[in-house]
């Protein structure tokens, strides 16, 4: 069974602007289906599903973040066609959603912002090491971390996907020296261990338009605990693009 | 699509049928083919209602209720995918985990994962449960 790396849930409505969500570390896509809702009509809603994951199961690693940015670039092109994209990646979801960003200016597709949440800035990624691994452990789904359904296989199954996704960061080669073209907005949670927002300040350097730092209350996980500030970026950001899209 | 239009539009206009067709048929003219989107969906319903294979054995009922309670929703079909009805990994965990407290067997997340109907989980049920027996 071979699944999907880009998936849509449901059909947009007329005119909604493509928002592709990138999820941290050992997180499937699938529990972010109910963001096509949740954002409204305004937002065509596509999730970047890694192997190792739900219809992904079988599905081998990829070798690099790069490799990985080009495979989900090429079916980002065939779903949202020549539309501008907003990417919104979460933890190491924002890590790659970076690198995809990249790579799509350099296809000349048009971005229209990266939201980066509970991201450290580019800069803090390489070099981490054996470090990361365990950051990202400690930074681990609230969810999972006080759920009578952890068992220890359900644990193993976790830590071998947080482990693999540890080593894709790492193969990290950036930053690259050419800001982006698009805003960039780094959300950071205020109680966030693994992404404070002096570590999400960097991102400022890495775009040619504007720059915006939104503090939320939460921790690692406040997409999840307490979405509303999100949403109403995210949606304020989408209606934008709506709106240039009908001048 | 369903909690869309249950959500925008009053009972009386909500679609009762639901089908994903790969590309909407057109006619040479590229117009949509109202004809060929009609005999889909009649197959569509045809299939759903003869096709769809109900739970045979006792393991499979046991992972439809699951399915159900985590879904929200009736599934009818023991080969249908829990990820394309639907689910995704965190309900997936809690389904695993209500299957191994109702059986007491150790069922995993690993069983699901490699094939995410009741069918097959409902054979590595049964499976588990012969080779505890055992």
């Amino acid at each position: 069974m071979t699944g999907s790396a880009v998936l849509r849930w449901e059909t947009p409505a007329a005119g909604a602007a493509p928002l592709l969500v990138l999820p941290p570390a050992g997180v499937a896509v699938g529990r972010y289906r109910a963001w096509a809702d949740w954002l409204g009509p305004a937002a065509d809603v596509l999730g970047v599903q890694l192997p190792g994951r739900e219809r992904r199961w079988r599905d081998p690693h990829p070798e690099s973040l790069a490799s990985a940015a080009e495979g989900i670039a090429d079916e980002l092109e065939a779903l949202a066609g020549s539309r501008p994209v907003t990417i919104y990646g979460h933890s190491f979801g924002g890590l790659l959603g970076y690198e995809l960003a990249c790579r799509l200016v350099a296809r000349r597709a048009e971005v229209r912002a990266l939201v980066v949440g509970g991201c450290r800035a580019p800069e803090l990624w390489p070099g981490a090491g054996e470090r990361l691994l365990a950051d990202l452990a400690n930074a681990a789904d609230p969810w999972l971390a006080d759920s009578a359904e952890l068992d220890a296989d359900m644990q193993a199954i976790l830590l071998d996907l947080l482990g693999k996704d540890a080593r894709l960061a790492a193969t990290f080669t950036g930053p690259y020296p050419q800001p982006l073209p698009c805003p960039i907005v780094a959300v950071a949670g205020c109680l966030d261990g693994f992404a404070s927002p002096e570590q999400m300040r960097g991102w400022q350097g890495h775009t040619a338009a504007s720059f915006r730092l939104l503090l939320v209350d939460g921790g690692h996980f406040f997409h999840d605990e307490r979405p509303e500030p999100l949403r109403a970026a995210l949606t304020g950001l989408l209606r934008d693009a709506v709106a240039r899209e009908e001048i | 699509v369903r909690q869309r239009c249950a959500r925008l539009l009053p009972d009386y206009l909500r679609p009762a049928v639901v089908a994903v067709l790969a590309e909407l048929p057109t006619l040479p003219t590229g117009k949509r083919d109202t004809a060929a989107v009609a005999a889909a969906l009649a197959e569509h319903i045809g299939r759903r209602a003869t096709g769809g294979r109900p739970a045979g054995t006792r393991w499979e009922r046991l992972v439809i209720e699951e399915f159900q309670a985590q879904l929200g929703e009736q599934v009818q079909d023991v080969d249908a995918d829990f990820f394309e009805l639907g689910g995704h990994s965190l309900l997936a965990a809690r389904v695993v985990a209500a299957l191994r407290t109702r059986t007491g067997l150790p069922v995993s997340m690993r069983h699901l994962l490699e094939q995410p109907t009741a069918a097959a989980v409902g054979a590595a049920l049964a499976e588990l449960d012969a080779s505890a027996g055992a």
